[in-house]
């Protein structure tokens, strides 16, 4: 459906981008420098593969498991949730701002690892954003924020370290 | 000073510490015990109102350095605890009462003996003096 559509609209000369919600977006090569490429796996040469026998060598066992370990960069966590299906989170929090507290001191900007928090204008003045296709729900922006106005939506971390600190007294 | 039973919070990251243990055993095991999504996601705040609320030592675990779910989480927190001991060094609350563990443990088996080890070493330290003189206006 998708397709017929970008098709249909590229034809006419329309806008591509107009009344749609984007699905997913690219993600750059992660920051960390221990990123590597993939593994190439070696061939036997076509004029040798007169044989109907695996013509891939495969990977040896050390190889796997490095194989294995490589980040992967897949897409934005919104298309992804396997975190919710292992019961690892319960949900994907979204990020709540308050735009009252928030002074647009870009702390959240610099904390974030994904580029998703970013400043918008709103009024006079600026006010920090959450970006949803890039955030990781991580909350490494709520433990940064120095006026305490970004929360996670739903996210029962915080009533739980108040559950067990009232253990405490 | 003997019969002193220091009270320990244990903060640990679910992406090194216990995922493939069972919580609930766990958990049974280790007083106090929050598992955390990301060791950087523990605030100052956090561990400032442990000790308002009476605790005697906050340990933290979190993943190896480079190892980060989210990149530079526990890079985050040990810039956090690091900066943090020095301003509870201040108010009478040692450095050694906040520790920060970058480590891995899959099955959760080495937490109750970290917890212990932590809690010795408070144990040597006493009960929190002064610690009802922060003011802490975030909490």
């Amino acid at each position: 459906m998708e397709a017929a559509e970008s098709i249909h609209r590229f034809l006419r000369g329309l806008d591509m981008r107009e009344g749609r919600k984007r699905d997913y977006e690219k993600f750059d090569i992660p920051l960390r420098n221990s990123y590597k490429p993939a593994i190439e796996t070696a061939w036997i040469a076509p004029e040798k593969r007169l044989h109907f026998q695996v013509f891939e060598r495969g990977l040896s066992l050390k190889e796997a498991i490095e194989e294995a370990k490589r980040c992967v960069t897949c897409g934005p966590c919104v298309s992804c949730k396997a975190c919710v299906s292992i019961g690892f989170e319960k949900s994907l929090y979204a990020v709540a701002v308050n735009e009252e507290r928030c002074s647009g001191c870009k702390t959240c900007v610099f904390a974030c690892n994904y580029g998703s928090a970013h400043l918008i204008s709103r009024g006079d003045k600026l006010v920090s954003a959450t970006d949803m296709f890039k955030c990781k729900s991580c909350g490494l922006c709520v433990a940064a924020c120095p006026s305490n106005a970004r929360t996670l939506v739903d996210d029962t971390t915080y009533q739980r370290i108040d559950e067990v600190y009232a253990v405490l007294a | 000073m003997n019969d002193f039973e220091p009270k320990l919070v244990c903060f640990s990251c679910k992406f090194g510490w216990g995922y493939l243990g069972d919580e609930s055993s766990l958990s049974s095991q280790i007083k106090s015990w929050i598992p955390i999504i990301c060791s950087g996601k523990v605030d100052t705040n956090h561990i400032i109102a442990a000790f308002k609320r009476g605790a005697d030592g906050v340990l933290i675990l979190g993943c190896p350095e480079g190892d980060c779910h989210y990149q530079d989480g526990n890079f985050e927190a040990r810039k956090r605890v690091h900066l943090l001991q020095k301003v509870l060094n201040v108010y009478g609350i040692e450095p050694e009462r906040v520790r920060l563990e970058l480590s891995i443990d899959p099955e959760g088996k080495r937490i109750p003996e970290m917890v212990r080890k932590m809690s010795e070493t408070v144990k040597k330290l006493g009960p929190v003096k002064g610690a009802g003189e922060i003011q802490n206006p975030k909490s």
